[in-house]
């Protein structure tokens, strides 16, 4: 993969918690790029790692997570080497995040267009008389209807689909060269949700935005992405373009994940979804083999014998399993 | 639709007040401190030995008790109208026309008169007016409770909101501190550090009241930091490269403060009756400075002189009352689970 088109590479990034001194590995040399320019997902089911890798991107583990090693460059520079105060500085400015209910990261006891507003005074050294325009200006840009009106509104006094829109001018304000996107419409009704992603994917595309998008709901990743990385236990075990991952996905892994899907078919015919047994172990690194081998169907005893590699199966495409990586039949 | 229905844009600090003037106890006790605190802000012209205006011997004065005019030293209302009756001229006169301190009404000592015509509250043993030393006493006591609590505020908050926000060893040391101050009893703290100090002025008591109490309030304030620590705004707020203090100071103080106000208004009149009971002990602000504690004493050593114990008693009780009723409104109207 050619570096030079990356806005972000992540290298082997290890993070484990600690509780009741035992280390937990979250993140297990999770490696990955961002392209300029592109719109990556980060699937993968709940705790596994995904939220915590966009915090490390950030520099805002939370206490009880270490950081092994691993580097994260961005324009140029190590984040992980960098001090906070240079941290604070691109936080908001160069990288622009939206988390995971929309309604809870707002202050509700200040006014929306004052909290639009404060990056710009950080980041730009404005006064908060002269950000007001410019506040204005986001609030249309995504789509809040009447905003001088709705400057002065407390976030309680908008719906949910607002509310997230304000998020999202919040994230912008700054035009970040990449955008961390946290299951950005997972707490919104389905409605809403697809009016948020048709103004997510309008503004990824004017904007010409790089975007780490985390998702566990396929239909975002679908139409927003433009290539997909499935994460299992602090590791990509696949990657490669939206197309390929969601019409012909290779890690056994990845098939349970997309089969996993509720879909009015299968709910109309009765079918049983395809939940994938999967436990995710403690320390995965200090297991030997695959830690998928022993709940994957297709597993052979070298799945139990060595971690497994990761594969190209073409230029685009990667998987981290061995039965693609020797002749088997 | 993508924006909900548009509600009334009304911030959450209209809709507190609104709450509170819904109870009329709190409405009624509210007023009560506007006029207890309207009596200390006005005491010297409320009540005052010297004319609010005079105009005499073709010079005006204006409040001539604040600005100590030396042509007046050596008068009172007494002669100054007295003095306006031979040479002519014309005088406004307090409502009471007495000073705090004057002793003699016309050369004469009226002592321990009780409520009469002249007296509406009768006079002390020094025939000093009641009323006059009531309303310089409010002065007293609200410097005291509300400069103390202010003091006590600004140490609580701080280091609660610090303590909470960095949590660690700046927590644990305010925890300490917390505890070894809460450890002693305050009232005998104060008296031994005033009894130490010698009684000095009304601020040397403010300062040693607000040092002493301000774990109250900082303990209010490191619970209510660490429960909007934990919303996800303030995580937000990081990832939008916000500072630590901008945070504090901005997003997280604000949603704290509620309660803390609400602790520090009952503050407010504990530290009135820490000062009342300071100057009936002898340890309070110095004589002559009229205190509702010190006119206490004054009925405690001139027995069988209603007046003296009741209408200062009054003023004390109804003040405290009324305080801890607009704490207890003010709890109700951010109370969130209402």
């Amino acid at each position: 993969m050619p570096e030079t088109t990356s806005i972000m590479s992540i290298r082997d990034l290890t993070v484990y918690f600690e509780s009741n001194g035992e280390k937990n590995y979250i993140l297990n040399g999770l490696s990955l790029d961002v392209r300029r320019g592109q719109t990556l997902a980060l699937v993968g089911e709940s705790g596994s790692g995904k939220t915590l890798a966009a915090l490390a991107i950030l520099g805002l583990l939370p206490t009880a997570a270490t950081l092994v090693a691993g580097s994260i460059a961005f324009n140029g520079e190590n984040l992980l080497d960098l001090t906070e105060d240079r941290l604070q500085e691109i936080r908001g400015d160069r990288i622009g995040m939206i988390f995971q209910e929309s309604g809870m990261s707002l202050n509700p006891l200040m006014p929306i267009g004052k909290q639009i507003g404060e990056t710009l005074i950080i980041h730009r050294g404005l006064a908060r008389k002269s950000t007001h325009e410019q506040v204005i200006a986001l609030m249309e840009m995504v789509g809040i209807p009447d905003p001088r009106r709705r400057y002065n509104n407390y976030p309680h006094q908008l719906s949910g689909g607002a509310r997230q829109r304000v998020v999202i001018a919040m994230a912008l304000a700054c035009r970040p060269d990449l955008l961390l996107a946290d299951e950005p419409t997972t707490s919104l009704d389905s409605t809403v949700q697809a009016q948020i992603l048709d103004l997510m994917s309008r503004l990824i595309q004017d904007l010409r935005m790089s975007v780490l998008l985390i998702s566990h709901d396929i239909g975002v990743v679908a139409s927003l992405a433009d290539r997909v990385a499935v994460m299992h236990a602090g590791l990509v075990i696949e990657e490669g373009n939206v197309h390929d991952i969601l019409k012909s996905p290779l890690h056994p892994y990845t098939r349970a994940l997309l089969d996993a899907r509720p879909s009015l078919r299968k709910a109309v015919l009765g079918d049983q979804l395809a939940a994938f047994t999967s436990s995710i172990p403690a320390n995965p690194s200090a297991m030997m083999g695959c830690p998928l081998a022993d709940v994957c169907k297709q597993a052979v005893d070298i799945c139990r014998l060595e971690p497994p590699p990761m594969v190209f199966v073409d230029q685009d495409h990667s998987v981290r399993c061995l039965l693609f990586g020797r002749p088997h039949d | 639709m993508i924006a909900g229905p548009v509600k009334k844009r009304v911030g959450w600090f209209i809709r507190y007040i609104r709450r509170y003037t819904r109870r009329p106890m709190a409405m009624i006790a509210l007023i009560f401190m506007a006029i207890v605190v309207l009596c200390a802000l006005l005491a010297d012209v409320l009540a005052s030995d010297k004319p609010v205006l005079l105009h005499l011997d073709g010079k005006l004065y204006i409040l001539p008790a604040i600005f100590d005019d030396k042509d007046l030293v050596d008068h009172d209302n007494q002669t100054i109208v007295a003095a306006i009756s031979e040479r002519g001229g014309w005088a406004v006169l307090p409502p009471v026309p007495y000073g705090p301190n004057q002793t003699k009404v016309d050369g004469r000592v009226d002592w321990l008169q009780a409520p009469h015509g002249d007296h509406l509250l009768g006079t002390d043993d020094s025939g000093r007016d009641v009323l006059a030393r009531i309303i310089h006493g409010a002065r007293s006591s609200q410097l005291v409770g509300i400069g103390s609590i202010a003091l006590s505020m600004l140490l609580g908050v701080l280091i609660g909101a610090f303590a909470a926000y960095f949590g660690g060893l700046p927590d644990r040391t305010a925890l300490i501190l917390i505890e070894t101050l809460t450890a002693f009893p305050t009232f005998f703290l104060i008296l031994a550090i005033q009894g130490l100090l010698g009684t000095g002025s009304l601020l040397q008591l403010v300062i040693i009241i607000g040092a002493t109490r301000w774990t109250d309030v900082a303990r209010v304030t490191r619970a209510e930091v660490l429960r909007v620590v934990n919303e996800d705004y303030v995580d937000a707020a990081r990832a939008l490269g916000l500072g630590h203090l901008r945070i504090l100071f901005l997003h997280v103080l604000p949603g704290a403060i509620g309660p803390v106000v609400v602790s520090a208004t009952f503050g407010v009149a504990g530290a009135i009756l820490i000062e009342s009971t300071l100057s009936f002990l002898g340890y309070g602000a110095p004589p002559p400075t009229a205190s509702w504690g010190q006119l206490l004493t004054d009925a405690f050593n001139n027995e069988g002189c209603y007046w003296l114990t009741i209408f200062p008693g009054l003023a004390l009780s109804l003040t405290v009352l009324s305080i801890n009723l607009v704490g207890e409104g003010l709890r109700e109207a951010v109370d969130p689970a209402d």
